[in-house]
């Protein structure tokens, strides 16, 4: 099949888990004998140039909580017009791709920061067949306006899109379907993977001597909530009830002054490290040398690899009990579930200092579960089974190239115009 | 119990000139008397009223509390609640596949069981194939 995977990043260039799983289900479709092209954006950051990989799309940065936070109200407007709804540029491109390489299916990825919307709309006038990888919320952030869902923007993506739907969890699932933007199509939800041989077995376990504990975040900042301030306040609380036979090693990118903070102020600086942020591959293989993994994220987190990657290696995850992945591992089998309490997370720590949890046979257990259900080579068929499928759609009706520009070029000007009249009017 | 005889202000006993002015009014005082004792009446239905409302609002903040804390502990039960829920979708993933894995291991043939890399087709998520139709117009 010729695949064109499309997606706002793609890596070197990340911000999180969806470019890198992007990244990953390509060259796994590329080594089952698909001829894979990426359409992404330009780089934020000079990258070496891959022949596979069209970096023609422009980014819409609205990532950067500062500057948006910063800039005026119809300039916030406009900039996430173009991010989430229409950027006519990129349509070009799009059409330009499609074009080209005459793609048998399109790979939909993370589209926000490209005009998401209108490249779908694209996709649909041309009829062309997709599969859309949902490892967040992307369609409801498509169709809100101003941080709140529009219900008419939500009825004409429900109407006019239909597809093949990947989820990564139920609860991802749940969660966009209640917000009110309704698959409609082929849904199926399937969880994100690992990559990576088969690794060395995790040895000598915690015995009542130095337990080892990780956590990780891409980005450590309070907006991304992925309750890194509750791992070190449940540090505290353990050192407070007398333990010290365990560290806290907290590796990723820190953007937030406060987490620094927080562990001078609990006096935690000989016990919580902030590791920094280390290569993909390189961070993978540490989760050998920890016996706990740490993941107190919010409630509505889609998947976490994390845990899943930190599985594989034997480190056993300890996770908040209602996040995506909560709904994959189970609970004392092969992960440690808590609620997302600071508290709860130190309770279950100590019960794991004091010997009542044996870390040994969940985290054998873990990797072994890891390894044989949540590998990419498990996975990546059933994701070819929804591309061959679609591709096999019919493109009775489909409308032209031109139309599909001047469609797009008309809804960008419509959309800025209908900012500039109800914000400057 | 709050005195609303306001009236009686400043007809107390006095000595000299004063006793003059507080003798004119206790006159004043009784010739008004009856409007005084109308309006005593109307300040003690206002603070019976005042008093009820507030005996009312301290009850209402005693159900707001208790409501309150049942509301916290009916969020972490159903919190509780949705956390087995979620470990038993995972289990009744894991059980689905373990299904399937013995199912393929029972119909291999008697020369030999198939190795587990033959098997890793099946996926964790055979329950939750979720397909729907297009609409009508599509």
């Amino acid at each position: 099949m010729k695949i064109l995977v499309l997606s706002n990043l793609y890596p070197p260039d990340v911000i999180g888990g969806y470019e890198l799983c992007c990244r990953q289900a390509a060259d796994a479709l590329r080594q089952r004998g698909h001829d894979v092209r990426v359409l992404t954006t330009a780089p934020r950051s000079p990258s070496p140039a891959e022949p596979q990989v069209r970096r023609t799309l422009r980014l819409t940065d609205v990532w950067s909580h500062y500057s948006f936070q910063k800039s005026a109200p119809i300039t916030a407007h406009l900039t996430q017009s173009e991010s989430h709804r229409v950027n006519a540029y990129n349509v070009h491109a799009l059409l330009g791709e499609l074009e080209e390489f005459q793609p048998d299916v399109v790979y939909v990825h993370m589209l926000i920061g490209i005009g998401g919307l209108a490249l779908m709309a694209c996709l649909h006038h041309l009829q062309v067949p997709w599969v859309w990888q949902l490892g967040d919320d992307v369609p409801v952030k498509l169709c809100q306006i101003a941080g709140r869902l529009n219900p008419t923007l939500a009825r004409e993506f429900s109407r006019q899109l239909h597809g093949h739907f990947i989820p990564v969890s139920q609860q991802l699932l749940d969660a966009i379907e209640t917000s009110g933007a309704t698959l409609n199509g082929v849904v199926e939800v399937i969880p994100n993977w690992i990559v990576g041989p088969e690794p060395p077995p995790h040895a000598d376990y915690f015995r009542g001597k130095h337990l080892r504990i990780a956590a990780a975040a891409s980005i450590i900042d309070r907006q991304t909530d992925k309750g890194i301030d509750l791992a070190v306040e449940a540090a505290a609380l353990l050192r407070d009830r007398g333990y010290d036979h365990f560290s806290l090693d907290i590796f990723g990118q820190v953007h937030d002054p406060y987490f620094p903070s927080l562990i001078l102020n609990y006096g935690l600086n000989d016990r919580v490290t902030l590791k920094g942020s280390l290569p993909q591959d390189d961070l993978i293989a540490h989760y050998s040398e920890y016996d706990l993994f740490l993941f107190p994220t919010r409630p509505g987190e889609p998947f976490g690899v994390a845990p899943l990657e930190a599985a594989a290696r034997g480190c056993v995850p300890l996770i908040s009990q209602t996040c995506g992945i909560a709904e994959w591992l189970v609970h004392t089998i092969d992960c440690l579930k808590a609620p997302r309490t600071a508290a709860a997370f130190a309770r279950t720590v100590s019960a794991v200092l004091d010997g009542s949890i044996d870390l040994e046979p969940i985290g054998r257990r873990a990797s072994a579960v890891a390894r044989r259900e949540f590998h990419i080579d498990t996975i990546i068929p059933r994701i070819e089974d929804h591309l061959r499928r679609a591709s096999r759609q019919s493109r009775a009706g489909a409308g032209t190239p031109e139309e599909a520009y001047r469609l797009a070029l008309l809804a960008e000007k419509l959309s800025r115009v209908l900012i500039h009249e109800s914000l400057c009017a | 119990m709050s005195d609303l005889a306001f009236y009686n202000v400043g007809c107390g006993e006095a000595k000299g000139m004063r006793r003059l002015v507080v003798l004119a009014r206790r006159g004043v005082r009784r010739i008004l008397r009856p409007i005084f004792l109308r309006q005593v009446e109307l300040f003690q239905s206002l603070c019976n009223r005042l008093d009820a409302a507030e005996r009312r609002d301290a009850e209402h903040r005693h159900e707001l509390d208790h409501l309150t804390r049942r509301q916290d502990h009916l969020g972490d039960q159903m919190q509780h609640t949705m956390a087995f829920g979620w470990d038993y979708v995972a289990l009744v993933r894991r059980v689905a596949v373990l299904e399937d894995r013995l199912e393929a291991l029972a119909a291999q043939p008697q020369s030999g069981h198939a190795p587990l890399s033959n098997l890793r087709a099946h996926g964790p998520h055979l329950i939750q194939n979720n397909t729907r139709h297009a609409d009508a117009n599509h």
